[in-house]
């Protein structure tokens, strides 16, 4: 299970996250919407482990280990991961490579073996059919020259790998074009199972009918003003949020 | 963990010193031509070395030491050296491996250094079957098989006189340069390789191999000669921590090929840098490299890892005398604590056609100053000619500097030059992002860095670029956090 | 402060470091050591009262005429400038002090609000003596959040014995924007120009220098950041033939936090001519979020020209991205081919894209009339310049 209890968040005396409270039960999808400025980017930051929010409050346990106070890099082995929004990129550094040194660091941390080249190479290219990716993608450096739409399969190849607990995508469908969100959702619909746990962050509806969440929660000014299952994300789309956010005064 | 820790370097100290009893054979301190005609009868050199360690003793008097305003190091006095030292009696050798100081040992690992090789460099005992010794001579015995003469300077000047003579001071004279005239006039040993015509060099070729490696020479010399259609591949230097209690080094390394040959010659340096603290007790190293590309179509590439020394003071060059010669120069200098280093390469183009390639990764760490200092030099002979630089600046922490300083200079309208330089950060969002995969801070860094240099590491031979990576890994430790 | 006291300091500072030689790191290739004599031999004539006309004309030094405009003071009271900040000289160049030396007068061109016409500034060196050095010394003040736009206007007339050795200080105070051109044309002599920069917090100025048929011509730049968020573009073209030579040095200092500094200088050179760039951009540490952009581009038609070019960085604080570039080359062949395919004759269709070679710098002049004048200059020189060679 992954708890979030009230979790608050500051950056230069401004309070962004005002006591978010979350809980997603194995095998459960959840969508975050709200307006710019809500609070939901930072809330995918905090998760995380972003250096700008060290000084987070509150709790965040994954079936009851505390994670609020480990490394980014330990999160990650414990099995959170976060989609970027604007994936970075990093020259020189071979996107195949990178994602071997990732999986061992895993490995490592779990104390098994380092995979194996060969065994690697052939995961990988079975991830890469399942996302039509071409085997060009893992000699280019790390995000560097991608466009958009490829900066984001590369992130979901990326979670394919790495075969996390908790996936947190942060407007992954910004910028896709229809085919390349079709894709993507499929992915995420194939990757999703008994025991993982999806927090999809959106702006908007259209990915929410590739993938299908189990809760919605609309977020506005740092909190979670309402909750509610598949239908809510439909109603927001008719009535917008200030109809929301009068509900909530 | 923000970027902001990165500018808190801890120290990584070397502690270990070799403190053994040394019983050597000195010449009094000091130089004058009665010093340098001691060191030639010392050698029992022929007559014509002696001439030319005179010529160039008496032009050197008339020298002035160069004044590069950004390097800062207090004056060498050159009568208060001793130059020469004769072969030392074998030290009191380590029982085994276990004696050795466990910090030393676990840098070895770090860099993946062979275990024979460890014993040697760190005086342990070597068994009987794999006495470095006989293993040199076993790859002696196969070079020779193709005609490659891998030697030490002092026994090609006795074997091989009249190549020394056509070709010794034919591309660094002693008239070059202030340290080039010093060397010229008291070197004391150095390597030789002589490849001859339509010969592929069967391996690289290693300085691990000579047989008297055990002392780092001060004023070293090399002269590799690559006939007609021939290729070799030369290592030089090696990842473990060279200390020295001689702190001036001016070696010269001469490299000539003739038509379509072609030279490559690698450095990965590790000096002692000094004191992480004051920066005391360093290595100062001025060398003068250079490259002829006498033939057509011949070519010299240059490929150096430079990390350590207090002071580096190097530019590889190539002289691109031949039509549709090839000059290349890869660099990663990486500077750190109260490091300085003022590197680069002159490419000069003479002949036609000619083609000359710059890639250089500066990255500078703690309090240290990292300077590019190159020179293209497109004559107006050299019509049709073409030159790529490409030199970036990589700075972490606050506190260290780095300087680009290129010269260009074109003589003629049908050739072509590109030159771009940038200065490239490591990113907090980068770092961040490699932890969200896994990776830890420190792994992070050096995964970012190392991609920063993957242009250069690319043009190591294989082994070198493994022992290369986990330097660069080794010397960016402690660097975060 | 007076003209004297400037003149005393300035000389005993001359007198400390003297004439530049090619030991100096920014003289390498060309030293004045023929011209000393009459480097040292300061023109002077009497002031007369200042006339009224629609440009500033400053004639051998002195101030001749300026219009009347609200917002707009010419003067030369130099003790108005008692609370600015300024440098005189720039570092790379000891010939800048001997213009503070010898300068009858210091002309001060003030703002006072936001002028919306371009004015235009004639700066004539025009001696009645020959082997003299006509000393001009301007100060541009642009007062916080008003506007302005200059174009200086640079004429050498009579005899090519004489020199020309002029400053021209900016200062662009908080918000305000500066557009500067500087046209220095047919000038068969010597010519020695510095302009020095110094921006506060947010403000913009653009400067541009445009250069051809000079014998000899040695510009010096400096610009000093001082406060957050400012803004400077500099620009300049040079077209050289003949034995022209040209020799442009920057020198940019970065000592505050996110400003950005465009520098793009570009060069045709034909017959024996010779064009060196030096851009030295230093980032003092602490300055983060500096952004230097720097571009050197040079086009050859001749063996005989030679051109040097060192574009230098100088990085003390590591949160700042620079970058430069230098270029050398000639016209693509295939370019000239497809051209000349469509009826032009070879010098028809080098020179037309020569001048599109030209016009990225002439294109991004802000005012219209300027850039319409100085694009019909360009034309007339290229279209008459010895682009086909003999091989």
């Amino acid at each position: 299970m992954f708890e979030i209890k009230d979790l608050k968040a500051s950056i230069e005396d401004k309070d962004i996250l005002k006591g978010i409270s979350l809980t997603i039960k194995p095998g459960e999808i959840h969508a975050i919407m709200g307006p710019n400025g809500s609070g939901k980017s930072t809330l995918a930051k905090v998760i995380s482990g972003h250096p700008d929010f060290e000084d987070a409050e509150g709790e965040i346990t994954l079936d009851g280990k505390e994670i609020l106070e480990l490394e980014p890099d330990e999160r990650a082995n414990e099995g959170v991961f976060l989609a970027f929004q604007y994936p970075v990129d990093i020259p020189g550094v071979n996107n195949s490579e990178f994602l071997r040194m990732a999986y061992n660091a895993k490995q490592k941390y779990h104390k098994k073996e380092e995979i194996d080249p060969f065994d690697f190479d052939a995961l990988i290219k079975e991830k890469l059919t399942v996302l039509n990716m071409k085997e060009a993608f893992l000699s280019r450096p790390v995000n560097h020259g991608f466009s958009g739409g490829e900066k984001k399969r590369n992130e979901i190849l990326q979670m394919l790998m790495l075969d996390p607990r908790v996936v947190i995508l942060d407007e992954t469908d910004s910028g896709l074009d229809i085919d390349s969100l079709k894709q993507v959702s499929d992915a995420i619909n194939h990757f999703k199972s008994k025991d993982k746990m999806i927090l999809i962050i959106t702006h908007y509806q259209r990915l929410l009918n590739h993938i299908v969440p189990d809760q919605v929660h609309i977020m506005a000014d740092g909190n979670i003003i309402k909750s509610g299952d598949k239908s809510l994300a439909l109603t927001l789309e008719d009535e917008g949020y200030d109809a929301f956010k009068k509900g909530s005064a | 963990m923000s970027l902001k820790e990165f500018s808190d370097i801890a120290n990584k100290e070397y502690e270990y010193g070799f403190k053994t009893d040394i019983k050597t054979e000195l010449i009094e301190k000091g130089l004058n031509e009665d010093i340098v005609r001691k060191i030639s009868a010392k050698n029992n050199e022929p007559e014509f070395i002696l001439e030319f360690r005179l010529k160039a003793f008496r032009h050197w008097l008339t020298m002035e030491e160069p004044d590069w305003a950004l390097l800062d190091y207090p004056t060498i006095d050159y009568q208060d050296l001793h130059y020469y030292a004769a072969p030392e009696k074998p030290k009191e050798k380590l029982k085994s491996m276990d004696d050795v100081d466990p910090e030393l040992k676990r840098t070895f690992e770090k860099l993946g250094i062979p275990l024979t090789e460890q014993k040697r460099l760190a005086n342990v005992a070597v068994d009987a079957i794999f006495d470095s010794v006989s293993v040199a001579t076993t790859y002696k015995e196969k070079l020779m098989k193709h005609g490659v003469v891998f030697c030490p300077f002092s026994e090609a000047v006795e074997k091989y006189p009249e190549l020394i003579k056509q070709y010794m001071g034919s591309v660094v004279p002693h008239t070059d340069n202030y340290f080039a005239a010093l060397n010229s006039a008291v070197f004391t040993e150095g390597s030789f390789v002589y490849v001859p015509k339509d010969t592929v060099c069967p391996m690289e070729l290693s300085t691990y191999f000579r047989i008297n490696a055990e002392q780092t020479g001060q004023f070293e010399r090399t002269l590799i000669i690559c006939e007609e259609n021939s290729y070799v591949s030369y290592l030089e230097g090696c990842t473990a921590p060279k200390f020295d209690t001689n702190q001036l080094h001016a070696a010269i390394v001469e490299l000539v090929a003739l038509d379509n040959a072609e030279i490559k010659y690698s450095t990965v340096q590790n000096w002692y840098a000094g004191d992480p603290k004051t920066g005391k007790g360093g290595i100062y190293n001025f060398v003068t490299k250079r490259g002829k590309c006498l033939g057509k179509k011949s070519k010299i590439s240059w490929t150096q890892i430079e990390t350590g020394s207090a002071i580096t003071w190097k530019y590889p060059s190539c002289m691109l005398i031949g039509d549709e010669s090839i000059g290349e120069f890869f660099s990663v200098a990486l500077t750190n604590h109260h490091q300085q280093a003022d590197t680069g390469t002159k490419m000069v183009h003479i002949g036609k056609n000619t083609k000359s390639t710059i890639v250089s990764k500066g990255i500078s760490v703690g309090k240290s100053v990292n300077t590019y200092r190159g020179k293209v030099q497109i004559n107006k002979s050299a019509k049709e000619s073409e030159n790529f630089t490409q030199c970036d600046s990589m700075l972490i922490g606050d506190e260290c500097s780095a300087n680009t300083f290129p010269y260009i200079d074109v003589r003629n309208a049908s050739s072509h030059l590109g030159h771009e330089a940038a200065t490239v950060k490591v990113s907090e969002e980068q770092l961040f992002y490699c932890q969200q995969r896994g990776i830890s801070l420190e792994d992070a860094l050096t995964t970012i860095v190392n991609g920063f240099c993957a242009d250069v590491f690319k043009e190591l031979p294989t082994e070198f670029a493994v022992e290369a990576t986990q330097l660069l890994s080794l010397k960016l430790e402690n660097t975060v956090g | 402060m007076n003209i004297e006291t400037l003149n005393t300091k300035a000389k005993e500072d001359f007198k400390t470091i003297g004439f530049p030689t090619n030991k100096h790191e920014n003289w390498l290739y060309w030293t004045p050591d023929t011209i000393q004599e009459t480097l040292l031999n300061a023109y002077s004539e009497p002031q007369e009262s200042i006339l009224n006309s629609d440009a500033i004309v400053i004639k051998n030094g002195r101030i001749v005429s300026a219009p009347e405009q609200t917002g707009l003071t010419v003067s030369y009271d130099v003790a108005s400038l008692a609370n600015e900040d300024l440098s005189f000289n720039v570092e790379s160049s000891s010939i800048s002090l001997l213009n503070s030396a010898q300068c009858q007068q210091v002309v001060i061109i003030k703002c006072n609000q936001k002028l919306n016409d371009a004015l235009n500034v004639r700066i004539e060196t025009d001696p009645s003596q020959n082997n003299v050095t006509v000393n001009t010394k301007i100060i541009v003040i642009a007062e916080a959040d008003t506007a302005m736009n200059l174009t200086f206007f640079h004429q050498h007339h009579g005899n090519i014995s004489n020199i020309s050795n002029t400053t021209c200080e900016f200062i662009i105070k908080k918000q305000a924007q500066l557009d500067v051109n500087h046209v220095f044309k047919n000038q068969k002599a010597h010519s020695f120009f510095h302009s020095i920069l110094h921006l506060y917090e947010k403000s913009k100025c653009q400067h541009l220098t445009f250069v051809s048929e000079s014998t000899l011509m040695r510009h010096d730049t400096q610009a000093n950041f001082y406060e957050e968020d400012a803004h400077l573009d500099l620009k300049g073209m040079g077209i050289l033939q003949d034995q022209d030579k040209f020799f442009n040095h920057l020198k940019i200092n970065h000592f505050s936090k996110n400003c950005f500094c465009k520098q793009h200088f570009k060069s045709i050179l034909t017959q024996d001519a010779i064009s060196e760039f030096s851009g030295l951009v230093y980032v003092a540490k602490g300055s983060h979020g500096v952004d230097s952009q720097q571009l050197n581009q040079n086009l050859l038609f001749s063996d005989s020209a030679r051109v040097l070019s060192r574009p230098q960085l100088k990085i003390d604080a590591d949160d700042v991205q620079c970058a430069h570039g230098s270029t050398i080359g000639q016209l693509n062949p295939e370019e000239i081919h497809y051209i000349k395919s469509r009826g032009l004759t070879e010098q028809e269709a080098k020179s037309l894209l020569t001048f599109g070679f030209a016009e990225e710098i002439i294109n991004e002049i802000s005012h219209d009339t300027v850039k319409k004048e100085l694009t019909s200059v360009v034309k007339q020189i290229i279209g008459s310049l010895k682009v086909t060679d003999e091989k």
